[in-house]
């Protein structure tokens, strides 16, 4: 997170290839985790099959790092939840093997991948990691999931059903994913540009992200939740409504449950792709929230790529780290903001400013739609 | 054991797909681009919300429990794309599991949160359990809770046309497992149509039966 958030403000983005894809080496080996015997045995025993285990790897590496921090208990209990949120999950294990049965009728291979296709899968040996037996969620809601997983997370501990939860978001990449996306002509082969006129498309890349969200008070928290909204388009399977009228919605509903005015937020995190029609729709949700209002809007995709079911739990957690710094983050690629947009304060510079509260939005395919309000922990109601 | 009073939650109407019925006609029109499984949703979902008034439908939240999602449409997009490289827009959006409850909020203008979970044989309850937390927090007065699972039919034809006859049982096994649709409508606030007694259940499909029994 030091490393990504250093990123963000020196204006150096992670994007080569104009996919995104990260290098394997950020991710491993583990030097940041001291394991436990019996979890290094188990570790060991999943990176001999990096391929097949690397969503669960990344899995276990932030969830980890979130339980050991120096505030909180390092293992889930019997009253804690547990919620992870995905799109392709192991998907990148099971396509190769079905590239070499179409192409070269390698049929035992792909019969032995396949059976690891479910979702589901991934859950319960990542429970069976963290010897975990609690209840829990895997989300797989599009680009919006772990949004919607934080967002529920709220609801359920709010609920007095669980005391604490793990957040946990993963994607990674695939051939899938990006032919998907470039036959829909989304993705940009420069960095992306979030409303920027010559915006062209987004970048595509792999995250694994984790908070660990707790009711407590006995525990030092980072940032409070204090508004959360999701919604629906119900309008088309790929494009936002051009209004922006779902998002707008979940947007309302955040702002509604805080007791906020749009105008007392010090900072918007947009979803931001640089896809013209999620900025489009963004801005004109947002110049209509707002009004007259300069509140800066911004986006760090361009640092970080768009890791899409991923995005809402990184760019979230990236949010916080720079709220409790004091700071703004800048949209990097933005240089001329797009004049058929509404004019609103998309920045594109480093602001070091005092930021009581932040909304952070994110939009998936099948016009899902979800937001978030923070508050800096320093800041009481 | 697990109950709908554990997770207070009510049971305002119940719906089953039925192999043996036709879409209705509204519905066949839009379902030219539709999957199997987005068929069998709006078809299951249609007898539910065709009562609803388009006010109580834009502020219903809907969820589906799905094991193998839209697998059928993964399938499809490579192999279009490995066989003839040419990858399909269409197979790709409707490759992702949450498209299925996104084409169902098309149809019926569902405005409310939806959220698709996919936690194999714990699907179902984890549905349950989110719409409980729902309906407590105030997220929503009624969700529709979905349920299904559509084998991908194109891997298994193309595997048995192309791969060695004796692995064809092994992996047809992989895809034995058939859900019809099912649907609830949940809510916490009883009411006369509610079905209030403890019920326990062992999957959203169960429900529906032995809510429309009574």
């Amino acid at each position: 997170m030091e490393k990504l958030l250093e990123a963000c403000i020196a204006g150096r983005s992670g994007i080569r290839d104009g996919t995104g894809r990260v290098d394997d080496s950020l991710w491993l080996p583990f030097p940041d985790i001291s394991l436990r015997d019996e979890e290094f045995s188990q570790l060991d025993f999943l990176r001999k099959d990096l391929q097949r285990n690397r969503a669960l790897l990344m899995l276990i590496h932030v969830a980890l790092q979130a339980l050991r921090t120096e505030s909180s208990r390092d293992a889930l209990g019997e009253r804690d939840g547990l919620i992870v949120a995905t799109t392709t999950s192991r998907l990148a294990n099971w396509e190769q093997a079905y590239r070499g049965f179409i192409q070269h009728q390698a049929a035992e291979d792909f019969l032995l991948r396949f059976g690891d296709r479910q979702s589901g899968l991934l859950l319960q040996e990542l429970s069976n990691f963290l010897k975990f037996r609690g209840p829990s969620f895997l989300v797989v809601s599009a680009c919006a999931a772990q949004l919607q997983a934080i967002s529920i997370a709220h609801q359920w501990i709010h609920s007095g059903q669980v005391d604490r939860c793990l957040v946990l978001g993963c994607e990674t990449m695939s051939e899938m994913t990006q032919e998907g996306f470039r036959s829909f002509q989304l993705t940009s082969f420069q960095v992306s540009r979030p409303f920027d006129q010559e915006r062209d498309g987004i970048n595509l890349s792999e995250a694994a992200s984790a908070l660990l969200m707790s009711r407590s008070s006995d525990v030092p928290s980072i940032a409070k939740i204090v508004g959360v909204g999701l919604s629906s388009d119900a309008y088309h399977m790929t494009s936002p409504s051009p209004e922006g009228v779902g998002l707008g919605i979940a947007v309302k509903e955040a702002l509604l449950r805080a007791q906020l005015e749009a105008s007392q937020l010090d900072w918007i995190h947009a979803h931001g792709t640089g896809s013209r029609h999620n900025d489009a729709a963004e801005a004109a949700m947002l110049s209509s929230l707002l009004g007259g209002s300069k509140v800066p809007i911004t986006s760090t995709k361009p640092i970080h790529g768009h890791a899409l079911a991923c995005s809402g739990g990184l760019e979230a957690a990236l949010c916080i780290e720079a709220m409790n710094r004091g700071m703004v983050l800048p949209t990097l690629g933005l240089k001329t903001p797009d004049p058929t947009l509404p004019a609103l304060n998309f920045s594109k510079q480093l602001q070091k400013r005092s930021i009581r509260y932040l909304l952070k939005t994110c939009l998936g395919f099948g016009g899902v739609n979800a937001a978030l309000v923070l508050r800096n922990h320093e800041f009481t109601d | 054991m697990n109950s709908l009073i554990e997770l207070h939650l009510h049971i305002l109407d119940a719906a089953i797909y039925s192999e043996s019925e036709a879409a209705s006609p509204q519905l066949a029109s839009a379902f030219r681009k539709a999957t199997p499984a987005m068929q069998m949703i709006c078809t299951v979902a249609d007898k539910i919300l065709q009562k609803r008034t388009n006010e109580a439908r834009k502020n219903l939240a809907s969820i589906l429990a799905t094991e193998d999602g839209e697998l059928d449409s993964s399938l499809s997009f490579l192999r279009g794309f490995y066989e003839e490289g040419y990858p399909r827009p269409i197979q790709f959006q409707n490759s992702l599991h949450h498209a299925t409850l996104g084409f169902l909020g098309i149809q019926y203008g569902l405005q409310g949160a939806s959220v698709t979970l996919s936690q194999g044989k714990g699907s179902d309850l984890a549905a349950l359990r989110l719409a409980s937390i729902w309906l407590k927090s105030g997220q929503a007065r009624e969700v529709l809770v979905c349920s299904l699972d559509f084998p991908p039919h194109t891997g298994v034809e193309h595997f048995i046309k192309i791969a060695e006859p004796m692995l064809a049982p092994q992996f047809q096994a992989l895809f034995e497992k058939r859900r019809p649709a099912s649907a609830l409508l949940l809510t916490k606030e009883l009411s006369n149509q509610a079905l209030g007694k403890e019920t326990a259940f062992e999957s959203i499909e169960a429900l529906a039966r032995a809510y429309l029994s009574i």
